[in-house]
């Protein structure tokens, strides 16, 4: 009933949009307020008479009107900013009459750049971004190309739709050109293992790494045992009488007769070696099979004759599975039986899928990042089996191995196991045991959506004889395709089938000659770019099929499938009605997770996220399973919204009861009875700390340098994010507080300082009662109810470093700039939750500027208060803000 | 084909002049080294190396009262004492549209407004090392190499590719692995000339081809999209360009290398040290005559025991902050003398080094912590006729592009302004 409402209410604000409902266009205006000010502090020297230095103020307008004017502004920011202005030796403005100067005028200054650098509605044409080509790909040829060959983005801080940011080079057409032609290649491999039985390739680990080491186990034992007897012989023989003489000699040197063995072969009756099993004396007292406790230790461990524990320093961490002949390109199954033992902590309920690191001197490390982690159920004896997809591609290595997951960085568990091992004894605790593994594949596709496998089996050699027939006939239906669904240039065409025609040739194989002009196809404009026909300054409708594409690669970041092509084809897409219910289900579509990854992380500008790599000694769970599902978390949690019936609002963002993460993310907020690796919604105790983006680790994570939390990054974050006020960009040249120079500081007290001098305050005072607020998550978002430490945990280095240090009192309390003050973090998130409209207003301007490819202007004001206005009567569903957008003019105009 | 609408008329239809190297042209065969016959008299070169965020404002700079040839060397460039006569600093530049104060390269080399076009949050303009390369570089197989490292977007560069921006303002792009580099500049190719040859031609029709969907595209598309096109059709010309100067080098074997190719992973120190071996031998070889190079940052400081944050430590406070942004001063200064070690070490035909004809200009847009005035300027080498040995301090805020006009006008190449350039350095000129 509600959604029927909003359309019809929807399509009547279309036609009534018209110029009277327009704001007051947006002037960058230095307020009059400050005229005293410049009038006391600047005009006595900068005045049409005087031109101190050649500046003259006193015809600067007020009102920014041109880039001109904005420089000369700049300057008068830039030289108080610096300290320079006004000089010592004359009047200087009280400390908060400059900081509140400071403030407007560079708020002033951001709104006059925005003014200037408004593109007045216009959108670009684009070039597809990095997200968009490999998606984009993925359709054509069912294949995923590693990003980091595709062409990249850089170069610009705007987000990667905006057309006017993205460049083309030569060496990025060339790349086109190789990408494309690459992707082609293994398209072709993947086809051909189309009808290959898929194997089955099993690891049982208790008959390999087992056997070994029993064998190395039963071999020390053995060595044991002969070495004993010969120390019990060599005892005897010393105790004869005919030897007395010899040794109360020896004992002049060595009272305890320790070296004895080294003099053995002096004494009469003396003893072989070799009835022992020895070459010589030396080598049983040598430590030529050494076996650690540890692994007597696990040795030990019952169901070792079905399965292996999983070490975590030394012994048997990798489990590897390697099948004997190269697999074709496919799809795989991975399967573990494994179990974790009943007492051991969650955090090691985990195994980590990746390829050995390659190279002689092998640590067990993985060769880069791992590629998926595991949560592992059951118990020893008692395997589940957990199981995950494995793409291999042409260059995929054709090797895994498993391990318990462990901090990135080689060496941090050792000393853990040091630390282990003076308490028990032995070392790590078992927590995970193996059943055995297996690899299947490559699946069977089924019926192939690939849209090039359905072009050749149309277009069949049985079907069409001719090779050259074949090929036009191919080459035309792809370019179709790879244009979204409009026609090439015949002359086009030609001139790939001429190119064919030699490639023919050379290669004397269809299959392969055909790759050269198709791939060719993957780096013209048509393909590449999203190219809208229209006039400068006149906006016209979109048609149905460039709205297609236009809605695709905004909820999709790919293009449009055959039902939105076919409505298009009927005319029927831009009905409001039916664009609704394909909203509706182009975001139940798992390519809507491309919108929600590709949104969120520039909109929340996760960059930041990948910036550190915390220590696995001070941050052991922090490795980068953690972060990459941290990462997700973040995601899913706006999935889960945007896909929600009526429980959609975009304020839970900011608090809520519940928290959307998986089995490790669940473990790493101490949530119980979470299982598995999907993610779902997850009810919070009461006072749970999580719920909203203020809870989430990959926020705080991003909020500070891998190993402290950084509360001035925090704090400026929110204020971007969370609460639209963002601050102006840090200025250049302000001088830092000498007085503070080499005294050690709490962060508190040094952030204090910052209030002190006017150039900081004007955005400290807003920056840093937010970010003292979050204090309670320490760098990785764990939280923390003082700064105290647990030494015994750190590295001896760190420790070290903190001897003698008492640490400050955590105080997260504090007062929003010019609004209400919080006691502790509950309260701040329930005052940020009370500013839900900003936190919806910064929102929907990344929506713009992503949905629209140009960076949110004053222009689209009147556009966004539309989109608040509907989202509002909507109770804030998230999906309403998307529908609302979408049934807009500017949504689809060109 | 349609015959009507092949490349080179669409070429010519759009005033493109694709500047084939002019075999027969003295420049050409007497210059490049890499051809049989050795050049007569060496050329010019240059290099940039930017680093990125700035220096230790307290000890890198020699005291500004200390001017002239016979200035006490500070701290931060000690390890550069054996060369002292050898270059010179020089003080008081800024650019006065810079205000980025974590964008160390963006700029360094252009000084452009980041606001100058209307409509537009960012632009560009050419820097000084594509200048000279648009004058010099058609003599070479490269006509410039842009050098980069692998983590650039922590190091405080900024936006950009590298430290070089085209004609349009556009960022180049680099190589970013000493590996790759090296394949580039002495890999020998072993396919046979003819096969290379068709090559060439295959690629060319494939250019044909993609130019007749560009002109479907064209129809009906506004002024800012043609402008968008444009890219497309400019990339064409310039592979179209590339191709041509190929062609021309086809016979002209790549240059014998004269070191080793790099093996195994190195980061930090140890990558800047190779890249300056092979910025020498690119220079050795007259492989190309314009190089530079976005310097690693996060990479050197971890490995030279200076912590994992470059913005912390740029950032620095008394403590351990400044420590590692003085040992960071340190080794760049180390690293430099070894580099000028190498140019005066490599003999050139005539019996001169290498270094008297390249210019060497190391230094960052940002001076240290948000100071973007005072850029730290260090110049090098006998190239542009550069007045070295000095500690000059010029007046409080000269554009730097005053500097970078003087070593362009030192080099011999034909200019009279470059960005907001004023006039050239006086001071600077022997």
């Amino acid at each position: 009933m509600k959604i029927c409402n909003a359309a019809q209410s929807l399509s009547g604000l279309f036609l009534m949009l018209s110029p009277l409902l327009h704001a007051q266009p947006t002037e960058a205006l230095v307020s009059k307020k400050h005229m005293a000010f410049f009038k006391n502090y600047c005009l006595d020297c900068h005045d049409s008479d005087t031109e101190k230095g050649e500046v003259n103020l006193e015809d600067l307008s007020f009102k920014i009107r041109s880039i001109e004017q904005a420089e000369r502004w700049q300057d008068v920011l830039d030289s108080l900013n610096s300290g320079e202005m006004p000089p010592e030796k004359k009047k200087q403005p009280r400390s908060n009459e400059k900081a509140d100067f400071l403030d407007d005028l560079s708020q002033t200054m951001v709104t006059a750049r925005k003014i200037l650098s408004d593109s007045g509605g216009k959108i670009t044409m684009r070039r597809l971004n990095q997200r968009e080509y490999q998606n984009s790909l993925e359709d054509l040829l069912g294949v995923k190309m590693d990003e980091t060959i595709l062409p990249s983005d850089g170069g610009s801080t705007d987000f990667d739709t905006v057309g006017a940011s993205l460049f083309l080079s030569s060496s990025k057409l060339e790349q086109y050109l190789s990408v494309g032609r690459k992707a082609l290649d293994e398209f072709f491999l993947k086809r051909a293992a189309r009808n290959v039985e898929p194997k089955v390739y099993r690891v049982e680990p208790e008959l390999t790494l087992n056997v070994e080491r029993d064998k190395k186990l039963k071999a020390f034992q053995n060595f044991q045992k002969r070495s004993q007897s010969l120390k019990n012989e060599l005892k005897r023989v010393a105790a004869l009488p005919e030897n007395k003489e010899i040794i109360a000699k020896l004992r002049k040197k060595d009272p305890k007769l320790q070296n004895l063995w080294r003099f053995a072969g002096q004494l009469k009756a003396g003893l072989n070696p070799k009835k022992y099993g020895f070459k010589t004396i030396k080598e049983a007292y040598s430590q030529a099979v050494r076996v650690s406790k540890y692994q007597m230790h696990y040795a030990s461990l019952p169901h070792n004759d079905k399965g292996t524990y999983l070490m975590l320093t030394t012994g048997h961490f990798l489990i590897e599975i390697k099948p004997k002949q190269k697999i074709p390109s496919g799809t795989y199954t991975l399967r573990v039986a494994a179990g974790v033992t009943e007492d051991s902590p969650t955090y090691r309920h985990f195994i980590e899928v990746g390829h050995p690191e390659e190279g002689l001197n092998r640590k067990g490390q993985l060769d880069g990042f791992p590629i998926k982690a595991l949560q592992v159920r059951g118990r020893p004896g008692h395997p589940e089996v957990i199981e995950t997809q494995l793409t291999i591609q042409k260059d995929t290595r054709r090797e895994f191995v498993i391990r318990e997951r462990q901090p990135t960085e080689w060496g941090a568990l050792r000393k853990v196991h040091q630390k282990e091992v003076e308490r028990n004894g032995y070392g790590h605790e078992p927590a995970i045991w193996v059943d055995w593994l297996e690899l299947e594949g490559p699946l069977p596709e089924g019926e192939s959506m690939v849209i090039l496998d359905q072009i050749l089996d149309a277009h069949s050699e049985k079907r069409v004889r001719d090779p050259y027939r074949r090929a036009r006939q191919i080459l035309s239906d792809f370019a179709v395709k790879a244009f979204r669904q409009s026609d090439p240039d015949p002359a086009f065409i030609s001139s790939l089938l001429t190119i064919f025609k030699k490639q023919l040739k050379v290669d004397q194989n269809f299959d392969i000659a055909i790759r050269k002009p198709l791939s060719i196809i993957l780096a013209s404009p048509g393909f590449i770019f999203l190219h809208e026909p229209g006039q400068e300054g006149k906006p016209r409708a979109l048609s149905d099929r460039e709205l297609a594409v236009r809605l695709s690669y905004f909820l999709w970041s790919s293009a449009p499938d055959e039902q939105l092509l076919n409505l298009a084809k009927e005319g029927t897409l831009k009905n409001s009605k039916i664009l609704r219910e394909q909203v509706e289900r182009m975001v139940q579509d798992p390519k809507a997770h491309n919108f929600a990854s590709g949104l969120v992380h520039q909109w929340l500008d996760m960059e930041r996220l990948d910036f550190f790599q915390f220590n696995g000694i001070d941050f052991r769970e922090f490795d980068e399973n953690t972060r990459a599902a941290a990462r997700e978390e973040v995601y899913q949690s706006f999935l889960y919204l945007l896909r929600s019936e009526d429980q959609g609002e975009i304020h839970k963002l900011l608090k809520s009861d519940y928290v959307i993460v998986n089995g490790l993310m669940a473990s790493y907020y101490g949530l119980k009875g979470v299982q598995g690796d999907h993610y779902r919604k997850v009810s919070l105790p009461p006072k749970s700390p999580r719920g909203g983006l203020l809870g989430m680790a990959a926020i705080h994570v991003m909020g500070s340098d891998g190993r402290k939390s950084n509360p001035i990054e925090r704090g400026a974050w929110m204020l971007r994010h969370i609460l639209n006020d963002p601050p102006p960009p840090a200025p250049a040249n302000v001088p830092q507080i000498s007085r503070l120079d080499g005294k050690t500081l709490s962060k508190r007290q040094r952030l204090v300082a910052h209030q002190e001098e006017p150039q900081c305050a004007s955005c400290h005072r807003k920056i840093d009662p937010l970010g003292f607020g979050l204090e309670n998550f320490d760098a990785a978002g764990k939280w923390r109810s003082t700064y105290e430490v647990d030494r015994s945990k750190l590295s001896r280095a760190a420790r070290k470093k903190l001897k003698g240090v008492k640490p400050s009192k955590l105080d997260p309390s504090g007062t929003i700039y010019k609004g209400p003050s919080f006691a502790n973090y509950f309260e701040l998130r329930d005052r940020v939750h009370d500013r839900k409209d900003d936190f919806a207003q910064g929102f929907i301007k990344a929506l713009v500027e992503y949905s629209l490819g140009r960076p949110f202007a004053f222009t689209d004001e009147d556009l966004a208060s539309q989109i608040m206005k509907t989202a509002k009567r909507q109770d804030y569903q998230l999906v309403d803000f998307i529908h609302s957008l979408v049934q807009t003019k500017e949504f689809q105009s060109k | 084909m349609r015959p009507d609408i092949n490349r080179g008329h669409f070429l010519r239809g759009t005033g493109a002049l694709i500047a084939l190297p002019a075999l027969e042209s003295i420049g050409f065969k007497s210059n490049a080294s890499a051809a049989s016959k050795k050049p007569s008299k060496p050329p010019k070169r240059m290099v940039f190396l930017g680093m990125g965020y700035g220096v230790t404002n307290e000890t890198w700079f020699p005291d500004k009262k200390d001017t002239g040839f016979d200035y006490k060397l500070s701290e931060g460039l000690n390890p550069l004492k054996r060369h002292k006569k050898d270059f010179t600093i020089v003080q008081g530049c800024k650019h006065k549209y810079s205000r980025e104060p974590h964008w160390g390269s963006t700029f360094w080399l252009t000084g452009a407004n980041k606001y100058d076009t209307p409509g537009q949050s960012f632009s560009n303009t050419i820097s000084v090392d594509q200048v000279m390369a648009n004058a010099v570089g058609k003599y070479t197989r490269f006509t410039s190499i842009q050098l980069d490292n692998l983590d650039s977007k922590s190091g405080g560069h900024g936006p950009g590719l590298s430290l070089a921006w085209d004609q349009r303002g556009k960022p180049k792009p680099a190589f970013k692995s000493p590996l790759k580099t090296f394949h580039k500049l002495f890999s020998a190719d072993d396919m046979p000339l003819a096969q290379r040859k068709s090559m060439i031609a295959d690629r060319r029709s494939v250019l044909d081809s993609i130019t007749i969907e560009a002109k479907r595209i064209q129809k009906g598309l506004t002024k800012t999209d043609v402008d968008k096109l444009n890219e497309y059709y400019q990339s064409i010309r310039d592979i179209e360009t590339g191709l041509s100067k190929e062609e021309a080098w086809l016979g002209i074997p790549k240059a014998k290398a004269p070191l080793n190719a790099p093996t195994g992973k190195v980061r930090g120190r140890e990558e800047i040290e190779l890249m300056y071996k092979l910025i020498v031998a690119a220079l050795q070889t007259d492989s190309t005559r314009v190089m530079s190079y976005r310097l690693p940052v996060g990479n050197l400081l971890a490995s030279i025991g200076g912590g994992r944050n470059p913005h912390n430590v740029s950032h620095y406070k008394p403590g351990e902050t400044m420590e590692s942004s003085k040992k960071k001063d340190k080794a760049h200064s180390e690293l430099l003398a070894g580099l000028l070690d190498q140019l005066k070490a490599t003999k050139e035909i005539d019996g001169s080094s290498l270094f008297d004809h390249v210019t060497v200009a190391f230094g960052s847009n940002i001076r240290s912590i948000h100071h973007m005035d005072n850029c730290p300027t260090f110049i090098s080498g006998g190239g542009a006729k550069i007045k070295l040995g000095q500690n000059l301090v010029l007046p409080k805020d000269t554009p730097l592009n005053n500097v970078w006009l003087t070593m362009l006008q030192g080099s011999g190449i034909d200019v009279d302004r470059h960005g907001d350039s004023t006039g050239v350095v006086k001071e600077l000129l022997v």
